[in-house]
Formats: structure tokens, sequence, C-alpha cells
């Protein structure tokens, strides 16, 4: 499962090098989320107002198929981060957009066009 | 064994095709892209054949993980009639039927956009099948569940 984490102005972006996150990989899928992101110091709270740099956004550009076995993985994932984080998700190609819409999990997602919107939004958060 | 070359495919007449494979060998994935090539191929249009594509994800993850609970090596068969404006899909398998003979209800786990930890993790592949298919039916018959839908 390649998974790939940087931080980019100060905000943490996973991208997902896969084409299908499905029952086939669902559990490596986390466990990878899990040790990339792992230095991330998911007990602390952070200064207040300072979502920006609390929110780690998922990439799923490159992601062609998720199923609801992939959509329960993601949500673990979000799980990981635990409660001083939150989980956005960019990058939602048509069929991966649909099952999101029609589980109703984008109404709790924030989700972006892509990386750029999302990194755009953070750092008029860091300004505000 | 994984992917390709673990399961049969035919295509007795025009716009049907036939897929049977074992149970955990890896097939879906090899079936899935096979499925969706074969309906574009009817001209299906292509927010149709995304359509089919994740409802039989689901339908066939659903008898692995739950009907055949995760053994391998039991029958499972996807017969498919495809036009450019409807395909019609039965799947057979022999395990476990479902409880109470029944289809699951397709309803959405409940889920607090504030309250993460709550979330659901899985039920919603039942969902996604009652949202993405017309007609879909269940029948228990001579050992083997039958589950057919239509996507049009």
């Amino acid at each position: 499962m390649n998974l790939s984490f940087e931080t980019v102005d100060g905000v943490g972006v996973v991208r997902a090098h896969v084409q299908r996150i499905d029952a086939a990989v669902a559990i490596q899928f986390k466990d990878r989320f899990s040790d990339i992101t792992g230095q991330l110091d998911r007990d602390a709270p952070g200064p207040p107002g300072s979502a920006a740099d609390r929110t780690v956004l998922l990439d799923l550009t490159e992601v062609e198929f998720l199923d609801s076995s992939g959509l329960g993985a993601v949500v673990a994932a979000r799980k990981l981060l635990g409660k001083h984080h939150s989980l956005a998700l960019a990058g939602l190609q048509p069929a991966v957009e649909k099952v999101l819409r029609l589980t109703h999990m984008d109404r709790v997602f924030p989700i972006y066009a892509d990386a750029e919107a999302f990194l755009s939004d953070m750092n008029d958060r860091q300004r505000a | 064994m994984t992917g390709d070359n673990v399961y049969a495919m035919e295509t007795p007449s025009e716009g049907r095709a036939v897929l049977r494979f074992s149970s955990g060998n890896g097939a879906v994935r090899g079936i899935l892209r096979d499925v969706a090539a074969f309906l574009a191929l009817q001209g299906l249009p292509s927010d149709k054949v995304e359509d089919a594509t994740i409802a039989l994800a689901e339908a066939l993850n659903n008898i692995e993980e739950h009907a055949y609970g995760g053994r391998s090596g039991l029958p499972v068969l996807v017969d498919l009639e495809a036009s450019a404006l409807c395909l019609r899909c039965r799947i057979e398998d022999r395990g476990t039927p479902l409880p109470g003979d029944t289809l699951p209800g397709g309803s959405l786990p409940a889920t607090d956009p504030v309250a993460h930890e709550k979330w659901p993790e899985g039920g919603f592949g039942w969902a996604l099948l009652r949202r993405l298919t017309d007609d879909l039916t269940y029948h228990r018959r001579g050992g083997w569940n039958r589950l057919c839908f239509t996507i049009s």
C-alpha cells in the first residue's frame, strides 16, 4: 500500500498512490496510514484557533475506485488521528465521489477539489 | 493465486456474459475490470457502468465476507444481460442465507459530524446496493442464494 506523507506549509498531506482502495487492501491502507501519520502528536491539543495545522489532508487524486470496505478504512484512518486533528479529503474521482455521496459521508468529511484548494484554505485560516 | 485467470467468463450470446469463480482467490478485481469493459462495449453509458461496478463489488464482497464467511474455494456465478440502455444482473452463491431470508434494509448508519469516534466503519454495502440498483431482489432456493438487480 503506497501512501506518502509530507508537511506542506506546516500542514500534513497524505497521498494515496494506488488506483483502488477496496476490500483486498482496506486493512493495509489503515495500517500504513497509521504508520506514516505516527509522527503527528495525536494527543496534544493545539493552541487555540490553530485549526489549520491540526487538519490532515488525504489526497485521493490517484484513486479511481473506493468500495464500502475502502470507505470504512478511510473512516478508521480519521479515527486514528484522534480528537485534536481532523481529516479532509481532496481529489475525488467520480466513482469515489459517488460512494461518499450515496453513503452521506460527504457530509462529515471536509472535501476539497484538490490539494491546492485545501492548502489555500488552510493558509487563509492561519492568517485569519 | 490472485488477479488474472482465476475466473471463467463466457459470452454465450449477444449482450450476455456469464462469469464463474471460486471464493477467496482474489478474482473480484479482475472481474470488475472485465465486466466494466464488457458493459462499455454494449454501449451502456459510463455513469451506469460505474454504478454497476460499485454494485457488483458490494454484492461480491458480501458473498465472500458474509455468505461464505471468508472460506475459500466455493462457487459464485454472475450472469449479466446488457444493452446500451440497461443491465440485468443475477448473482448466485451456495453460502449462508441472508438473515431471515430477506434483503437487509438500505438504511445508512447514523453519523454525527462532531462525534467522529462514533462514525461507522461498515454497514454501507446494502445501502449502496439499494441506491445504485432498481428491482433488487433476493431468493433462497435449493441451497443457493440468488440476488438480482437492474441498472438502467
